[in-house]
């Protein structure tokens, strides 16, 4: 069955909670499994996990409920899934909204890569535009480095008008 | 026989001989007298035949006439001793003024040959001095022209930091993202491919 991350798990910040979140109910089922077995009285509360997190194990619910062994194998494959997918880092002028998050995300897993992960920045002295980390490669698109390029257009525009 | 009385046999006989060649000396000088001797005891004795008024006379007469020759000696040596001195004094004169016109032309020919060398280095000297003048005149234009072009761009420089400066200062105040959504798209979308050669690698 193919894993079913969600739209809103677009970082490796957000896949790490995420495997946490699954571990805490791996943990939690695997100890509600022993006591059902020993007939004992359950004294540990349902964790709580996050709304996505929930999204999470529904969308990847099988169908005849969660087993011991299905949630250990959902967390191996997050765990693969973390250390596998491509991962980009963004950076823009301010803190990104997370409806701009949600479209730069689902437009790169639509058109480039499905799996990839996104770590977004800010950083206002780009004024505008984006820098995009992929590994090594830096492509930087931001309207001060097309100010800095510009820079002697700009001189002669400042001095013309002076 | 006695040493003595031989010594003095000896001795007797010695003295006995001499005076027997001294006797015999004086009896051949008596008897054949020397010719020169004879002759000056031959010549008889002049004695002055002048009496003393005389004498003393002749004696004023000859000092009066040897004083007069003396004067008259002594009077023409003076003159020839002026006229002499005054030829020397003109011919003393005549060689110094040739020496010294003779050596002040010398000193005046030096002087002209110096004077011409000096000029000659004086013009070549004028000569570098002008076109050292001219090169480093060229030069220092270069070096201020290089200067002029150097703060011309180091001002520009400053005046483009300035303004990127105060670029980014202004607007990093008033960015909003929203309003960026659609350029961020497009951009995605520009470098679709980048992106998937990136990813994907």
């Amino acid at each position: 069955m193919k894993l079913n991350l969600g739209e809103n798990i677009i970082s490796p910040a957000d896949l790490r909670s995420l495997i946490e979140e699954v571990e805490a109910y791996a943990a939690y089922s695997r100890h509600r499994h022993i006591q059902a077995r020993a007939g004992a009285r359950p004294t540990k509360n349902t964790p709580r996990i996050s709304e996505t997190a929930n999204e999470f194990l529904a969308a990847n619910k099988p169908k005849d409920g969660y087993k011991l062994r299905d949630l250990d194998r959902l967390i191996a494959e997050l765990e693969q899934r973390y250390h596998k997918s491509p991962q980009a880092r963004i950076t823009l002028a301010d803190i990104a909204s997370t409806g701009l998050k949600l479209s730069i995300s689902n437009w790169l897993r639509l058109n480039v890569n499905e799996s990839v992960l996104i770590d977004f920045r800010s950083d206002s002295t780009i004024l505008g535009g984006m820098i995009v980390v992929v590994g090594s490669h830096i492509y930087d698109w931001s309207m001060r480095r097309q100010l800095l390029e510009t820079k002697n257009k700009l001189i002669d525009l400042v001095s013309n008008n002076v | 026989m006695n040493l003595f009385l031989q010594i003095f046999i000896y001795v007797d006989v010695f003295i006995i001989g001499v005076v027997f060649a001294t006797a015999l000396r004086h009896a051949y000088a008596h008897f054949r007298p020397h010719p020169e001797a004879a002759h000056n005891q031959a010549k008889p004795q002049v004695k002055p035949s002048l009496d003393k008024e005389m004498r003393t006379e002749l004696l004023e007469e000859s000092a009066a006439k040897y004083r007069q020759v003396l004067e008259k000696e002594a009077t023409k040596l003076g003159g020839e001793l002026e006229v002499t001195a005054e030829r020397i004094n003109t011919t003393v004169k005549k060689l110094a003024a040739d020496v010294v016109t003779k050596e002040l032309e010398g000193f005046q020919q030096l002087f002209k040959d110096y004077q011409a060398s000096a000029s000659a280095e004086l013009e070549g000297t004028k000569d570098q001095t002008e076109a050292y003048k001219n090169q480093l005149k060229a030069k220092m234009e270069e070096q201020v022209e290089a200067e002029k072009q150097r703060l011309i761009e180091l001002i520009d420089n400053r005046l483009s930091d300035l303004v990127m400066s105060f670029l980014i200062e202004a607007m990093q105040h008033e960015i909003d993202l929203g309003a960026q959504a659609d350029y961020l798209m497009k951009t995605l979308e520009d470098h679709k491919n980048e992106f998937k050669q990136a990813l994907n690698q």
